[in-house]
């Protein structure tokens, strides 16, 4: 009933507004013009606004990929700014003098061959016949002035790697550094060390002249870059003659764009994006353990986590094989030691361990030896009369970080700890004033390969990011020996004893080694997962039409 | 009339200084500064010399007066300075992304203005009738929808499922209709409660039974006179809308890879970009102005009486 009503109505209307219009006609042909015009000017607005569209010529082969702006936004095409070098290094445009390989080793790249003269002078041979994009040769006069403008205009780059001076000859580089430096090799593959022509007028949006396969024909900061082959590579023609980056911030939408086609690859796929694709056998994902970690840092100057017993059984407690197959989908290595496995100084064999699983009964029995009962009955443990209570604090936009602490919370509570979270977008400032007992945290741990950054970085008694206020003569010993000692084999045993004495010590506890994840349709071929985070668009990559 | 425009020109000059020192404020006392955002980048640490120098370079080691101070300096002089983060003038990375914002406002808004206009005059017609009732579902369920959801949603339909649009805005033009359709559907489910609202208060008035009792159809009534006089309103609010979209829509403009101002504005804010974040906050108190004052004008030609008042 209601509803023939209401049909009714909704008819009289349309009925009414026939009838009203004929008898205004010449007003409502007027509004209606004016409409028009307005829908016409609105029309041509939006058209002339639309970014330009580049769309592929007939017989030329595009690879197009995606990632958010953490892995492809750069703000320029010049290596010396900020970051971009190394986002630039990631496009394929920019190369550097040595490369890491999957065990982050350096290896020659532009470089051919080197000679260690003495503790401060290295010899660089060029690689001969290689020239920038735009025909230039690089020689060892070109890298100089390379490196002598990127040293002027990134603040990194004196701390990267210490050069006291440098001569070329031909095709010889001589470097000589103002301390002995045994990473130099290392240091030299961090894309800031990236090479270009830096006679070369720098284009205000292209940048200057590299070596890398690709070169870019547009470039929208954080937006998106377009590239064609260098026609003058010297590593072999590129397979594909056209490369498109897109920065995509949204991970549903990224992964829609590959399952659409739009994208053919996702670079750094979000762990949680993985089961998207697990099912899906046009899509190939591949992955390889990076050196980030996800670690919990205690304040040793804070007394409620004094106690190495504590620490301990906060350890005991988190379930790191758990953690890496539910919120990593297992694309993270549990870890008991320090650096992941995959580096040449990173396995725990011969080494003794204080946490070997995940054991809360173990812990709760290891607090009730160490005198922490619950002698108050309000469920959390005491001793001399102060509860076993924790702060903790960790990023607000780190997922993973923040349900590994939503797990050790309620892993604490089942003991008898208990821990508040507090979350940051800038963690820097809590850190620095010490309003933690325990941080939740998550770094790259090399990302040179070098063992050295990450000791000097957090380890040793008065490094800048020491927060923990961790201090260990021993290692502040070893970290000094390792700064001096130019032998490989010997560097990774320090390197080892450093992290015998961490995991004894237990101020850092090291959870997972991330892994870095690459899903691409199975048309993709002539790419491999490069766990350095350094390196992805090369000239291997091909496409299936 | 000179002497209005003088004093309009005065109330924008406090205006602007007020809220350019008032969002100058905020990003300085916000924790972390531009240096430390822009050196430690996807979890790489850096020695505290590389930031102190950073610092210097930036004049970030100046206290915070100087440093505003100096920024409406270069301002009056027409200046809006350079991006801490990507060194380019602020100015410039404002007109990059403005017009993709634009066209995607000026579409969304004509969208909007299609769809809520008859249907709220519609619904307010029928109250509580089927159609009323059945809009009723439709603009709740939208509006309660967050429109990142809507923009997935839509994603999966008519990208993935359907192959009609692109996932990616940018790529075609093809790639501003899911955008601009999101935008405009939780608006205007908005819109069309609104519009009802004010068309069923105007069908209370007195003036109405007069038009009927002299046999003028309820349909003309309904569109010549009741919606002449609900413009007023409507244009305020279809104003302030307009603005807001001018700002940028951050969620809808990240999701759709959507080049806008509103994606550029969150971003300079994540890396404490002060004389970025200065250069929206002028804009969008520059946008409210011209709004504002275009709808003010608009009132002449929709009500006779403001007309009469100003001359």
């Amino acid at each position: 009933m209601i509803k023939d009503s209401t049909s009714d109505k909704v008819l009289t209307v349309i009925k009414d507004s026939t009838v009203d219009k004929n008898l205004t006609l010449d007003k409502e042909e007027l509004l209606m013009k004016n409409k028009v015009i307005a829908l016409a000017l609105c029309t041509a607005l939006t058209a002339s606004a639309l970014p330009v569209n580049v769309f592929a010529e007939e017989g030329q082969k595009t690879f197009t990929a995606g990632a958010t702006t953490g892995f492809f936004g750069a703000e320029s095409l010049d290596v010396a700014y900020n970051w971009d070098g190394w986002i630039m290094s990631i496009y394929g445009i920019s190369e550097n003098l040595f490369r890491l390989d999957e065990n982050y080793v350096p290896q020659p790249w532009l470089a051919e061959s080197y000679e260690n003269v003495d503790e401060l002078t290295w010899k660089f041979n060029i690689r001969e016949g290689v020239t920038f994009s735009d025909g230039n040769p690089v020689t060892a006069e070109a890298v100089k002035k390379c490196f002598e403008r990127t040293y002027e205009q990134n603040e990194r780059a004196s701390s990267t790697l210490d050069i006291a001076s440098m001569e070329a000859e031909g095709q010889v580089l001589t470097i000589k550094t103002s301390a002995p430096n045994p990473t130099i090799l290392n240091d030299l593959c961090d894309p800031l060390m990236g090479i270009y022509d830096a006679d070369a007028q720098v284009d205000p949006e292209l940048g200057v002249p590299c070596t890398g396969p690709f070169v870019a024909t547009s470039f929208t900061a954080m937006t998106e870059v377009s590239m064609v082959k260098n026609e003058n590579y010297w590593g072999g023609e590129p397979k594909v003659d056209k490369v498109e980056l897109k920065i995509i911030d949204d991970t549903e939408a990224l992964n829609m764009a590959l399952q659409n086609g739009e994208i053919d690859l996702i670079a750094q796929l979000p762990a949680a994006g993985t089961a998207v694709f697990a099912d899906n056998e046009d899509i190939v994902m591949e992955s390889k353990t990076s050196t980030r970690a996800n670690f919990l840092a205690y304040n040793m100057k804070h007394a409620v986590v004094e106690d190495a017993a504590v620490r301990k059984a906060i350890g005991m407690c988190v379930d790191r094989e758990a953690f890496a197959d539910v919120v990593y989908n297992g694309y993270a290595t549990p870890s008991y030691g320090v650096y992941p496995e995959s580096l040449p100084y990173g396995s725990t064999e011969g080494m003794e361990l204080t946490v070997t699983g995940y054991d809360s009964e173990g812990a709760a029995a290891l607090l009730a030896d160490a005198g922490y009962e619950d002698t108050d009955g309000d469920g959390i443990l005491d001793k001399d009369g102060e509860p076993l209570s924790l702060h903790a604090i960790t990023y607000s936009y780190n997922t993973e970080c923040l349900q590994l602490a939503d797990m050790i919370q309620a892993e604490l509570a089942g003991i008898g700890v208990e821990m508040t979270l507090e979350t940051y977008d800038v963690l820097d400032d809590p850190l620095a004033n010490d309003e933690f007992d325990l941080a939740i945290l998550s770094h790259a741990m090399a990302p040179t390969g070098s063992s050295q950054y990450f000791i000097s970085m957090l380890f040793e008694s008065d490094s800048s990011e020491n927060m923990a206020h961790y201090s260990n003569e021993e290692v502040d010993a070893l970290s000094d020996k390792l700064k001096a000692t130019f032998d490989e084999e010997e560097r990774n045993t320090i390197a080892k004893d450093v992290c015998q004495q961490v995991i004894s010590d237990k101020v850092y506890d090291f959870i997972v080694h991330q892994q870095l994840i690459c899903a691409y349709s199975d048309k993709v071929t002539g790419f491999e997962v490069n766990p350095s985070e350094y390196y992805l668009i090369t000239n291997t990559i091909d496409i299936a039409e | 009339m000179i002497k209005r425009l003088m004093h309009s020109l005065v109330q924008t000059l406090i205006l602007v200084i007020g809220i350019t020192f008032l969002s100058f404020t905020l990003s300085y006392l916000s924790p972390g500064d531009p240096a430390e955002q822009m050196l430690k980048k996807g979890g790489m640490m850096v020695s505290e010399e590389a930031l102190q120098k950073k610092r210097e370079e930036l004049g970030l080691d100046k206290p915070m007066l100087i440093q505003y101070g100096i920024w409406l300096k270069n301002l009056v002089k027409g200046d809006l300075g350079n991006s801490y983060k990507s060194r380019k003038a602020v100015a410039g990375e404002l007109a990059r992304t403005l017009p993709n914002t634009a066209a995607l406002a000026g579409l969304s808004m004509l969208l909007v203005i299609v769809i809520a206009t008859p249907v709220g005059i519609l619904c307010a017609h029928d109250q509580n009738g089927v159609f009323d009732n059945i809009w009723r579902a439709v603009t709740y369920l939208f509006s309660s929808l967050p429109s990142f959801f809507v923009s997935l949603l839509f994603m999966y339909i008519f990208a993935l499922r359907l192959k009609w649009l692109p996932v990616i805005g940018s790529n075609s033009w093809k790639g501003i209709i899911m955008p601009a359709l999101v935008l405009s559907l939780t608006l205007s489910s908005w819109y069309i409660r609104q519009v009802r609202a004010i068309v069923l208060r105007e069908m209370e008035r007195g003036y109405l039974d007069g038009l009927r009792s002299r046999g003028i159809p309820q349909r003309r009534i309904l569109f010549r006179h009741v919606l002449k006089n609900c413009m007023l309103p409507l244009v305020t609010l279809f104003g302030i809308s307009l603005g807001n979209m001018m700002g940028g829509a951050t969620i809808v403009e990240s999701i759709f890879s959507w080049p806008g101002v509103g994606k550029l504005a969150v971003d300079s804010i994540t890396a404490r970009d002060y004389p970025m974040i200065q250069g929206y906050v002028v804009w969008m108190a520059l946008i409210f102005l011209v709004i504002n004052f275009l709808v003010d004008w608009s009132y002449r030609f929709l009500d006779p009486r403001v007309r009469r008042e100003a001359a």
